[in-house]
């Protein structure tokens, strides 16, 4: 109970509602620095992935190795840039955790958006084709709207991950909601620890809600109740 | 900063450092497939009584997603009080946290797989004469194992990555590359963890991949069937 | 059919293959034979690492089984860890612990080395734990400028920074604008108004690259770990006296600490002074040496 009581006070503290160590200051950063790493991810794992299943080539190639650097270590890439003179401290330790996390980002993405291409079937290909479709308009008129709820599960997946992730930026000089873990684990903080980690937390179940409202919004009426409304690992795309 | 030279990484570190860094590589390893198993063993009776009770639904993906998003770092801090730092007590701290984390994709896998069960099946079960517990047995598992496996393969990308940051109390595998590279700004032992991680996750996928040929041997057979067909 | 069965080897495999494992991975250390086994704990800190091999070295010598756990992580998991009973021996620093032993305020009692080690030995005693004679060598918290900086504005303690802290930008560990022996110390002792805190690292490669690209003109290093010398920095005197008596210090179970054990790490502490240890971070540090080898040859070097 003390503990929970203690909690509670933190939560109530103005002096942690204000100023550059506040909540909302580090809320910011924190949504800032997942928004820049998802908008990225986005950009390579959904680009290649588009092509990758566009042309059919290559692809399987690229899934699978996609998988395996979902073992890439965040704290690794963190840290190895974090310690290049030319990298370390550029914009607040901002571009260091923005490049190390965009690795986290890009293999779910660019798995289910190449999932989500080769689900087209091809008889809806050949009809685009038939109505006199260049390569160009089959790609972003037929293909890519019906990929878009497995690409958009994959965004959700990558974004929870970042989220929960993005607490290590602050072991390498970003300050954000992270700053509350480590400061709080070495200080012997617990209270301070278990707040960051509520808030993000928090941070995460938004992102997710509404990246799952967004998915829902932009997948053709049609195709809504056979859609992953909710999958962190797309279909078998690996199998 | 450089005094022991200037290049950005140095074999004789490896070459010198061997034993460490293959000991490192051995517990990563072992904290990886610790993890998956128990995530395996637990994920899929709750992801059947998911996928067969809506009721228990809500509270299984609840708890799971739950132990998706706490940041790792903050769940030693709660739970090394609780379970202990120090090996081999830490293992439980470590493992703890893993596990959490492959439980959300596997169960969520299992639960697809066995969504997908195509109806047609369902009825042939029926028609045979098959009990519910004959038809989940003989039917419904065997057709979801590509679904269960492409989430395995997922969840041990995923821990091999993961297993780095135990080494904030004190295991970690190759993770403790990391730490000790960062602390004394040094490339090479970050370099050895990072490219090690990705080798040991290829090396598994491939494993994985063999063992879902030899149980699910008819999935081979219906790629190709698709794959002609397009 | 063949399928269930199928399943059934898989699921005996995954859980056959986890119990090894875990029984591998579970299997207690050796039981000790007549003298007692020691578990040395050290945090990720590369200078109490370097201090538990030399520990681990000497007690080993003189015939003790001893297990020295490397990089277990930050005091706040090692120090519980020896309350608990789960390591027997850890080193560490007299103010900074008494410091942490109180909710991570520093202590009056921590100023003063003679004063600090009785505390320390009052508030672990309930644990079953104690505090053996300091070493000589001291590390504690030191701001640090640059020479450039130190020469233009004629900077030499801390007192000097009173004119300019309020265009300077400070740098520190995440915590340390809460911290009583960072800024909120800096702060009441020293009246030092800062333009602005940055957070980086504990006064690691982060805290070293900030200074050196002007990002911040002050930050916290550690007095002994070589940096300060390393990279031509000026370390400010703390002319009033803000960190504490940080002398490393052997933090022991009683259970362990027979007289024996106690003269022979005496022994070697009296030997470790702030120069040996300064040393000995630069090895590690700068020339990348490992700081258990590093820990064999500071023995030799002193005829151990």
């Amino acid at each position: 109970m003390s503990f929970l009581s203690r909690l509670l006070h933190w939560f109530t503290n103005a002096a942690n509602w204000s100023g550059s160590g506040g909540i909302p200051l580090l809320f910011e950063r924190s949504l800032e620095l997942s928004l820049a790493v998802v908008a990225l991810g986005l950009l390579i794992g959904g680009g290649l992935g588009l092509i990758l299943g566009h042309t059919g080539r290559g692809g399987l190639v690229a899934v699978n190795a996609a998988n395996a650097f979902r073992a890439v270590p965040s704290l690794a890439l963190l840290t190895l840039l974090a310690i290049q003179p030319a990298i370390s401290l550029k914009w607040d330790g901002f571009l260091a955790s923005w490049i190390a996390l965009t690795a986290l980002a890009v293999p779910p993405i660019l798995t289910n958006t190449y999932v989500g291409m080769r689900e087209v079937d091809a008889d809806v290909r050949d009809a685009a084709k038939a109505m006199g479709l260049r390569a160009n308009g089959v790609l972003w008129r037929v293909e890519a709207p019906l990929a878009l709820p497995f690409v958009m599960a994959g965004l959700r997946t990558a974004a929870i991950e970042v989220v929960a992730t993005s607490t290590l930026a602050a072991y390498v000089g970003y300050s954000d909601l992270g700053t509350y873990v480590i400061a709080g684990l070495d200080t012997q903080n617990t209270v301070e620890a278990v707040s960051g980690a509520l808030l993000v937390g928090v941070m995460a179940a938004l992102v997710s809600v509404s990246l799952g409202v967004l998915g829902r919004l932009l997948t053709p009426r049609p195709l809504r109740a056979g859609g992953p409304v909710f999958s962190l690992a797309g279909r078998p795309a690996l199998g | 900063m450089l005094l022991a030279g200037s290049s950005f990484f140095q074999w004789s570190y490896v070459t010198g450092q061997w034993g460490q860094i293959l000991g490192d590589l051995v517990q990563h390893i072992e904290l990886s497939l610790i993890a998956l198993g128990i995530g395996t063993v637990i994920s899929l009776p709750l992801g059947v009584l998911a996928w067969r009770y809506r009721l228990v639904r809500v509270p299984v993906f609840g708890l799971a997603s739950t132990l998706y998003i706490i940041p790792s770092l903050a769940l030693f801090a709660i739970l090394g009080g609780i379970t202990g730092y120090v090996p081999p007590r830490s293992w439980v701290t470590a493992e703890f946290a893993l596990v959490g984390y492959t439980l959300l994709i596997l169960i969520w896998n299992t639960v697809s797989g066995l969504d997908a069960v195509p109806v047609e099946s369902k009825e042939a079960a029926v028609a045979l004469g098959f009990s519910r517990r004959a038809e989940l047995w003989r039917v419904d598992l065997p057709l979801a194992l590509p679904y269960i496996f492409a989430g395995l393969r997922v969840a041990l990308a995923t821990v091999i990555g993961l297993v780095t940051v135990t080494a904030l109390i004190g295991l970690g595998g190759l993770g403790q590359q990391i730490t000790y590279g960062f602390n004394i700004a040094y490339n090479t032992p970050i370099i050895v963890g990072l490219v090690l991680s990705i080798a040991l996750a290829a090396v598994a996928d491939l494993v994985l991949v063999g063992v879902e040929r030899l149980l699910v041997p008819w999935s081979r057979a219906t790629r190709r069937a698709r794959a002609s067909a397009r | 059919m063949y399928q269930m069965i199928r399943i059934r080897v898989l699921l005996a495999i995954a859980v056959v293959a986890m119990v090894a494992a875990a029984a591998t991975a579970l299997t207690p250390a050796a039981a000790a034979k007549s003298k007692p086994s020691i578990i040395i704990g050290s945090t990720n800190f590369e200078e109490q690492a370097i201090v538990s091999n030399i520990y681990g070295d000497v007690l080993k010598r003189a015939g003790f089984h001893v297990t020295v756990e490397p990089a277990l992580g930050t005091r706040a998991i090692v120090v519980p860890a020896l309350e608990k009973g789960q390591i027997d021996l850890e080193p560490d620093y007299a103010a900074s612990l008494l410091a942490f032993l109180h909710g991570g305020n520093p202590e009056k009692a921590g100023d003063n080395i003679k004063t600090a080690i009785p505390a320390d030995r009052r508030a672990l005693s309930r644990y079953g734990v104690t505090v053996l004679k300091a070493s000589e060598a001291l590390d504690t918290n030191v701001f640090a400028v640059t020479q450039a900086t130190a020469r233009k504005d004629h900077l030499t303690t801390l007192s000097s920074l009173k004119p300019y802290a309020s265009k300077m930008i400070l740098g520190g560990p995440p915590e340390c604008p809460t911290y009583a022996g960072c800024e909120v110390g800096l702060e009441k002792v020293y009246g030092l108004h800062f333009a602005g805190f940055k957070p980086l690292d504990e006064a690691g490669p982060l805290s070293v690259a900030a200074l050196k690209n002007g990002e911040v003109q002050v930050v916290e290093l550690f007095s002994s770990d070589g940096n300060v010398v390393a990279n031509h920095f000026e370390a400010l005197t703390d002319n009033k006296h803000l960190e504490g008596a940080d002398y490393i210090v052997p933090v022991i179970r009683k259970s362990v600490d027979t007289p024996e054990v106690a003269r022979l790490l005496n022994g070697i502490d009296a030997k470790l002074t702030t120069v040996a240890i300064s040393k000995l971070n630069l090895d590690v540090t700068q020339k990348k040496e490992q700081p258990t080898a590093v820990a064999k040859a500071w023995l030799r070097s002193v005829h151990y």
